[in-house]
Order: structure tokens, then C-alpha cells, then sequence
């Protein structure tokens, strides 16, 4: 396992978040999308870890 | 580390359906016409990321994960489309019309952290797999060294509390109070 495989995985999960951020009107599914981005550092502390 | 070395290792196809499983349903999170059904494929999402945090042998944050998003946060999301007026049903209008420009930003955040990433750490190992977590160590770590940031967290969250009271309990003003008390 490398670490970049879960790096580039917690990338991709942060970028639709912000595409979800964006995109998204209603104030529930923004904090969907947040929490989205969250998750993704999140992966990155474990990997680091 | 080879591509070929990297797909001789099982635990990497269990990495990559469970990635692709992610991915899928973290797409469906932002995508999906229903706030319901865009609550549900978090929980997809987290599942796959505790999953993720097992393979990772950090049993003890996927539990925590389980337990605390997929338990608590999600019940909490979905009592707070029930209880809004968050459109619970199929809605056309839950996104914004300009999709361009998000999707633009999205991708070339996504690039420049790949981008940024492949850079710094080429082919660096996992620094210690098959190693579970010490709860004892992370108790000790939270208590001592950690304790500022430990009580800070704690603050804000008070603070969210309060705050959250203070918005949702509304106040009447002087001429409904004096209906009230005639009434």
C-alpha cells in the first residue's frame, strides 16, 4: 500500500465536495457536502497516521 | 513501487473496490435530485471509509466512525430535513443552475492536489501497516498533550449549543406578549 492511493482518494472526495458546495442551494445538503470534505481529511489523518 | 507490484497485493483490491465504491456513492452525495436519498449515500460513503480505516488497521477511528457519523450525524441530517422545510421528496430545484464553473473549480482542485501529492511523496509506503491503535496511548495523548486544543473543541461546541438555542427559540414581541397575558 502506498500512501498516495489514499491521498489521491481523499482529493477526489474534497473535489466533489466543493463541486457539492457550489452546486447545492438548500443549507442541509450543503452541510452534506461539508461533511463530504471533512471525511476526506479525515482519510488523510489516518493514512498519515 | 511497479504498478504491477502494486496489483500483485491483495489488500489493494480490496482498496480499489472499496475506493470505487466510495468515489460512486460520494458522486450520488452531490448528485442525487433527493435530499433523502443524498443523506443515504453518505452513509454509503462513510461505510466505505470505515472500511477504508480497517485496512488502514485504525480499528478503533472506524469504529468511532461507524458509531458517531453513520449513528449519530446521519439520524441528526435526516431528523433535520424532516423537521425544515428541506424538500424530502424528488426536487429539479435542489442545485443551482451554473454547474460549470463548480465542476471547473472541482476538477482543478482535485488536479493540483493529485498533482501536488505524487510530488512529495512518489511511492512512500504506508509508514506502519498491520499496527492497531494503542486507545490507551490516544486517552493519554487527548489528557496531556493535547489537552488545550481537547478544551477548545469542547468551547466551540457549548458555544454551537447556545447558539443554536439562542436562533431557534423565537422571542415574542411586546404586542404578542401582552396578547398572551390578556388571553
Amino acid at each position: 500500500m502506498v500512501l498516495n492511493q489514499f491521498l489521491i482518494l481523499a482529493a477526489a472526495l474534497f473535489a466533489l465536495g466543493i463541486y457539492g458546495l457550489l452546486v447545492r442551494r438548500n443549507l442541509v445538503l450543503i452541510l452534506l457536502s461539508v461533511e463530504l470534505m471533512l471525511n476526506a481529511v479525515n482519510i488523510n489523518l489516518v493514512a498519515f497516521e | 513501487m511497479s504498478a504491477s507490484d502494486w496489483i500483485s497485493e491483495p489488500v489493494n483490491w480490496v482498496f480499489s473496490v472499496v475506493a470505487v465504491a466510495v468515489l460512486a456513492s460520494a458522486f450520488r452525495v452531490v448528485t442525487a435530485k433527493n435530499g433523502v436519498h443524498a443523506a443515504l449515500f453518505l452513509v454509503a460513503t462513510l461505510a466505505g471509509t470505515a472500511g477504508l480505516f480497517l485496512i488502514l488497521s485504525a480499528e478503533f477511528v472506524a469504529w468511532v466512525l461507524v458509531l458517531v457519523y453513520i449513528g449519530a450525524v446521519i439520524v441528526l441530517f435526516l431528523f433535520g430535513i424532516m423537521i425544515t422545510r428541506a424538500p424530502t421528496g424528488y426536487d429539479e430545484g435542489l442545485d443551482g443552475d451554473r454547474k460549470i464553473w463548480p465542476a471547473v473549480l472541482s476538477l482543478t482542485t482535485f488536479g493540483l492536489m493529485t498533482w501536488a501529492s505524487l510530488e512529495a511523496f512518489g511511492s512512500t509506503a504506508v509508514s506502519n501497516p498491520g499496527q492497531g491503535t494503542d486507545t490507551a496511548v490516544l486517552g493519554v495523548a487527548l489528557m496531556g498533550r493535547f489537552v488545550v486544543p481537547f478544551e477548545v473543541i469542547s468551547f466551540v461546541l457549548l458555544a454551537a449549543l447556545i447558539g443554536g438555542i439562542t436562533i431557534a427559540r423565537r422571542d415574542l414581541t411586546p404586542v404578542e406578549e401582552e396578547e398572551r397575558s390578556l388571553a
